[in-house]
């Protein structure tokens, strides 16, 4: 699933039902698409740059950084 | 009357100084709604039409910003000075680790962009629309327009990739008076 919506190409599907593999991690352009989609929650980036969420309260954000 | 407009101005500032984040985050909000909301409707009564009027107005929009900024001579200064100034958009750009920036053919430039801080993003977020929708012709119109200005070129955009946290597009830019 995951290799399917990077349209950078990061990811590659394997035969034989194995796990997904990384094969050009330099291309990611941290979309989030794959960890979005991942019904395994196996996706894991490092060094992300995430977005300003400005769209969330920031009343809503105190509360959720709490109950995490 | 100096003296009452002097009052005015006094009492402007004190309001300014005590405005809270919280004023300033509910004003925002509001704006998003608002700005989702009217897309949303516009959209529905226009059909496919609501895509062309956002591009064309945000074009405009993104048009006056780089005639201010002036002309430059290449695309990375022309986005540099856009990401400078203006706080709304992050635009960078991108290619694969192999190829180059930026391909450039008979007086056509190629090149993709990531975009990652965007406006129209978090708006629709905010008000559950979609990404690729009408509204992220705005974000379209808005660069094209700039880049247009700044390099006296056409300029075309396209949408490869929306992600929760960055898009990817591809700008063909070509310059005036040469077929595509």
């Amino acid at each position: 699933m995951c290799a399917d919506v990077c349209t950078t190409e990061v990811l590659e599907k394997q035969s034989d039902f194995k796990p997904t593999k990384v094969v050009k991690e330099e291309n990611c352009i941290e979309c989030l698409s794959c960890l979005e989609i991942c019904p395994a929650y196996a996706i894991e980036h490092e060094d992300l740059t995430p977005t300003r969420r400005f769209h969330v309260e920031s009343k809503v954000i105190e509360m959720v950084k709490k109950i995490v | 009357m100096e003296v009452e407009v002097e009052k005015k101005r006094k009492d402007y500032e004190i309001e300014e100084e005590f405005r809270t984040f919280e004023e300033y985050e509910t004003a925002l909000h509001a704006v998003m709604d608002i700005s989702g909301e009217m897309v949303h409707i516009i959209e529905s009564a226009t059909g496919k039409g609501a895509r062309a009027l956002c591009y064309t107005v945000s074009k405009g929009y993104g048009a006056k910003l780089g005639m201010m900024l002036g002309k430059k001579n290449g695309v990375e200064e022309a986005l540099d000075a856009l990401n400078e100034n203006q706080d709304w958009w992050n635009i960078n750009l991108w290619s694969k680790h192999d190829e180059p920036l930026i391909e450039e053919s008979d007086g056509v430039k190629k090149f993709k962009i990531v975009i990652r801080d965007c406006t129209v993003r978090q708006t629709l977020l905010r008000v559950n629309l979609p990404q690729r929708s009408t509204m992220c012709h705005l974000t379209n119109g808005y660069i094209i327009g700039a880049l247009e200005a700044m390099l006296d070129v056409k300029g075309n955009i396209e949408i490869l990739h929306a992600g929760n946290n960055a898009c990817l597009k591809e700008i063909t830019l070509t310059l005036k008076g040469m077929n595509k």
